[in-house]
């Protein structure tokens, strides 16, 4: 037990109420010279032993007052065995702490909760904060109190979350776990980050055999309402110069129940293009289209912004998008089909009328010309119908053009058998009609054929040739006769393989008004063309994907102009560039020794956006390991003192009951 | 004047106009010195024809019944009641546990009114009086009287004596007792604080002597009921001793031991067929003696 501090000197001066009412008692003593003196002491020697009980237990009462009275101003504690000692105070910084409660943030009431832990823990703390990764604020055990709530108050939120098992392994590499009693995290404990009790169990199995370690929620709310931007896509027909590009922003109400009417706003460079209003039933999902127009080529910075709710950290979504030049097709058409009806008439009709003339450069070549051709400007070459014999100059061209970071998109004769055998695929010519499987769509160029209303069934094939030796991730159109396209990637660029020429006399897609978005895909992924560039949220070194040169500086420059130097991390093609954990969302321009080599937009942790707590079910397994889930109003059991409270009313209590007592024993004499 | 105001300190002219208009008869006969209006054990020559006896020589031949002579040839005397006054005695206990006072004067005070207006009220009647004041032993004694005088006396020697410290109201009662004779009223005023035994003792010895003895118990209220919550040091006012207590602890247990006392002491009173009067310092002593002697009258008699 400790008393020594300022209120029990305050609660000594209680000592002295006794001493005061004997002075006052024994001042108001009569003395009485008595007559009847013989009855008196034979009273008194009769019921001298029921007196001395009853003063006794008077005195008891007394004393429990007394006793209730200096507990009430000293407020001393009880230090449990165990509980004293060495805390580790973790407070999670992550985006999701700034969701709003009545009096402030999660953060604040965190760092509310921490300061009155320290206040009342018995023993040495050292501070940490969690959001991307542990940080320490104190990083040694230190007694003194007020150093410990001054860094408190200085804790500010982070971005980004590392997750649960990622906690334990830091806490566990920290060199303070070793003369740690107890590790204490205060945070929201969101059901998306901590819903796999199991992997939090063996993370925490390699803290000992149960090994204390305390989750305090600060929010035990169980459906805390918030209404999120977790992503912005473009469709995949992708951005085109001059062409409406579409995007989708996907929303989610984390609340229960329905929300009201919501704003979002779109920018785009700036420029607010649209302010959609929309409602949300409780836990939806949605995508939210739009469309904007990109006049020049290059970088453009699209952002989504929702108005205020409980988390404001997850109501703006930013994205960089890269729109092309004009775009170079060069389609290489043998003699044969070079007549009144090429075979790539129907592609080049369907490339122009959907991009502008000043968008699209499309030339046609005979195989013997495209063999001398300068194809550096050229960004997709188109085959139709030719043979890539392994060794011929053709293939060899195609396979220099592929390997350099070229696209090309040949589409096979339906007729002829093993002619993608360059590319070490095999094609099998199928007669007679199919059409493209309703059943596999999914992750297909053919999915947009999902949406309602389109029918995949309306995409026919009068010849195809269906395509082996692929692996499942390369499929990319399957007919009803099997797989009739594919992408395989070549050195630094791409080679998609069509098993049909698109003509009428293959198939029925030239006059499908679907054909022109199903071009632009093959094009678009052929090309590989990375549009839009944005992230979800970082975790610990998230990695910038470009290509990283060991010898070149690298730096990060935000809207504002503000520069932040990379570092290169990794040997050879493992070099890769980390962002900064404590990078705030926004748009970035990644520079290359002071050249812009990509834009990109950072965003919150989607996951961070989902404000549910995990429910003490969930984490049993965990329980088993030594976890203590709990939250504020439980934390007296957890915290090595323990105020004297309920003692204080039992005192009291007692100290009644043994008046009551002593009276009815008195009436009873 | 001051002298006088001492003289007079006891006399209460109310009380004793009060006591003395209801007057005092003992129930029984009684021997005085002189005639009076109270009856006589013995016969003599007076107004009430008794009887006849046999005349024998020496008797005064005044008293011949010359009627039964002649008509029976016989001699014989005719008899008649005597009447005497009486002698009361009125004993004062003087012992310090008679100086006891709460918020009601000293219960020696209040005896010594009642005393004072007894003796008054006596010799108003036409009675005498012999008083003495006790405590241990007799302190002060006046000889029997029959005129104010003896009411002044008393009264001084009341306020005038000195309190002695114990009390023996049982060895006192048997002194006089031997000292009184025979037929005589014997008023013992006192809070009967001692050995209750040597003082009924006493009274029995009193009763022996065929005398009426009335006990006017003096008793302060804060004796019969220990009304007093706070802290309380006793001071034993007949010895040494010392009690600190709780008032409120105390009390019950207190009045329940004095209770069995006063009981015990009244009963025993009762089978003696002696009067105990309780007379509680709170109250106007000359209404409780009047009240008694009134109760008296109607139930036993005792009307002058």
């Amino acid at each position: 037990m400790n008393v020594l501090n300022l209120g029990a000197l305050w609660g000594l001066l209680f000592l002295a109420v006794p001493i005061l009412l004997l002075f006052l008692l024994s001042r108001k003593t009569l003395v009485l010279p008595w007559a009847a003196y013989e009855w008196m002491r034979e009273s008194v020697i009769n019921h001298r032993r029921q007196f001395e009980i009853t003063d006794l237990l008077k005195l008891f009462s007394k004393l429990l007052l007394l006793l209730a009275l200096t507990l009430f101003s000293a407020r001393p504690f009880l230090t449990t065995r165990g509980q004293g000692g060495n805390l580790i105070l973790v407070v999670d910084v992550s985006p999701s702490m700034n969701a709003r409660l009545e009096n402030g943030t999660r953060l604040d009431q965190a760092k509310r909760i921490a300061a009155d832990v320290v206040e009342r823990h018995d023993g040495a703390v050292a501070l940490f904060t969690y959001g991307a990764k542990l940080d320490p604020v104190i990083g040694s055990f230190t007694t003194d109190k007020g150093v410990v709530k001054a860094e408190l108050a200085r804790v500010r939120g982070g971005a980004g979350y590392d997750g649960a098992t990622r906690l334990i392994e830091q806490v566990r590499a920290s060199p303070l776990f070793r003369t740690a009693s107890r590790v204490m995290v205060l945070g929201d404990f969101q059901a998306c980050w901590y819903g796999e009790g199991g992997g939090i169990a063996k993370a925490l199995e390699t803290l000992g055999a149960r090994f204390p370690m305390v989750w305090v929620q600060v929010d035990p709310r169980s459906a805390p309402d918030n209404v999120a931007v977790t992503d912005v896509a473009i469709t995949p027909e992708g951005a085109f110069l001059g062409r409406p590009t579409f995007f989708e922003g996907a929303l989610r109400n984390g609340l229960s129940v329905a929300t009201g009417d919501r704003v979002l706003t779109v920018s785009v460079d700036g420029h607010i293009q649209q302010r959609p209003v929309f409602r949300l039933e409780g836990g939806e999902s949605r995508r939210l289209p739009f469309s904007t127009t990109f006049r020049t080529p290059g970088w453009h910075t699209v952002k989504l912004e929702l108005d205020n709710d409980t988390l404001p950290a997850d109501n703006v979504h930013y994205a960089a998008v890269n729109v092309p030049p004009a775009l170079n097709v060069v389609a290489v058409v043998p003699a044969s089909q070079r007549g009144a009806y090429p075979a790539d008439l129907y592609v080049k009709t369907a490339l122009g009328s959907v991009l502008p003339e000043a968008s699209l450069n499309y030339r046609s070549v005979s195989p013997l010309e495209f063999e001398s051709l300068h194809l550096d400007s050229i960004q997709v070459v188109m085959l139709f119908g030719l043979a890539l014999t392994p060794g011929s100059r053709l293939s060899k061209q195609v396979e220099s053009y592929v390997r350099q970071g070229g696209g090309v998109l040949a589409f096979l004769s339906a007729a002829q058998a093993d002619e993608a055998i360059a590319v070490g695929l095999r094609s099998t010519p199928v007669s007679g009609p199919s059409t493209l499987d309703p059943r596999r769509l999914e992750g297909t160029w053919g999915n947009f054929l999902l949406a309602p209303g389109l029918k995949a069934e309306s995409m026919r094939f009068k010849k195809v040739a269906t395509l082996a030796g692929l692996a499942p991730d390369e499929v990319r159109l399957v007919s009803t006769a099997g797989p009739v396209a594919a992408v395989r990637t070549n050195g630094q660029g791409r080679i998609a393989v069509v098993g049909f020429v698109p003509v009428p006399a293959q198939t029925s897609l030239p006059f499908n008004p679907n054909f022109v978005q199903l071009l632009l895909r093959m094009v678009w992924e052929t090309r590989n063309w990375t549009t839009l560039v944005h992230d979800h949220g970082m975790s610990s070194g998230q990695v910038v994907t470009v290509d990283v040169k060991s010898d070149r500086a690298y730096a990060l420059l935000d809207e504002q102009g503000v520069s932040r130097s990379l570092t290169v991390q990794g040997n050879g093609s493992e070099r890769r560039l980390s962002l900064p954990l404590d990078l705030p969302p926004g748009l970035y321009s990644l520079r290359e020794d002071g050249v812009e080599r990509t834009q990109f937009g950072h965003n919150p942790d989607p996951g961070d956006s989902v404000l549910e707590p995990v429910t003490s079910k969930t984490l049993e397994p965990a329980k088993e390991k030594g976890l203590i889930y709990t939250d504020a109003n439980s934390l007296d059991k957890l915290v090595s003192r323990r105020d004297f409270g309920w003692l204080m009313i039992g005192l009291l209590l007692a100290a009644l009951l043994l008046e009551v007592y002593a009276h009815f024993l008195r009436k009873r004499r | 004047m001051t002298e006088t105001r001492q003289l007079l300190k006891y006399l209460n002219p109310d009380a004793i106009a009060r006591i003395a208009a209801v007057g005092f008869k003992p129930l029984d006969r009684v021997e005085g010195g002189l005639v009076g209006n109270h009856r006589s054990p013995f016969h003599g020559f007076a107004i009430e024809f008794a009887g006849h006896r046999q005349y024998v020589p020496g008797d005064d031949l005044r008293h011949l019944d010359w009627k039964v002579f002649f008509k029976s040839g016989r001699y014989y005397t005719k008899q008649y009641e005597l009447e005497t006054n009486f002698l009361a005695h009125i004993l004062v206990d003087v012992s310090s546990s008679m100086t006891f006072a709460h918020r009601h004067g000293r219960k020696l005070d209040y005896a010594a009114f009642m005393a004072v207006a007894l003796a008054s009220a006596v010799t108003a009647q036409g009675d005498q009086v012999a008083s003495a004041l006790f405590a241990d032993d007799i302190v002060t004694s006046f000889p029997p009287g029959g005129s104010e005088e003896v009411a002044i006396n008393l009264s001084r020697a009341l306020a005038e004596t000195p309190v002695k410290d114990s009390t023996a109201v049982g060895r006192i009662l048997t002194q006089l007792a031997e000292r009184i004779g025979r037929r005589k009223v014997v008023f013992v005023i006192s809070d009967f604080f001692g050995d209750v035994n040597a003082t009924f003792d006493g009274i029995k010895r009193l009763l022996y002597g065929r005398n009426e003895v009335i006990l006017l118990h003096v008793l302060d209220p804060l004796e019969l009921d220990f009304d007093y919550p706070g802290r309380v040091e006793l001071v034993e006012l007949e010895g040494p001793g010392r009690l600190r207590l709780e008032g409120r602890n105390i009390r019950e247990s207190y009045n329940a031991a004095f209770g069995k006392y006063l009981d015990d002491f009244e009963t025993r009173s009762r089978k003696l067929n002696v009067d105990c009067i309780r007379c509680v310092t709170s109250a106007n002593f000359g209404v409780t003696i009047a009240k008694y002697l009134n109760t008296r009258a109607l139930t036993r008699g005792g009307r002058p």
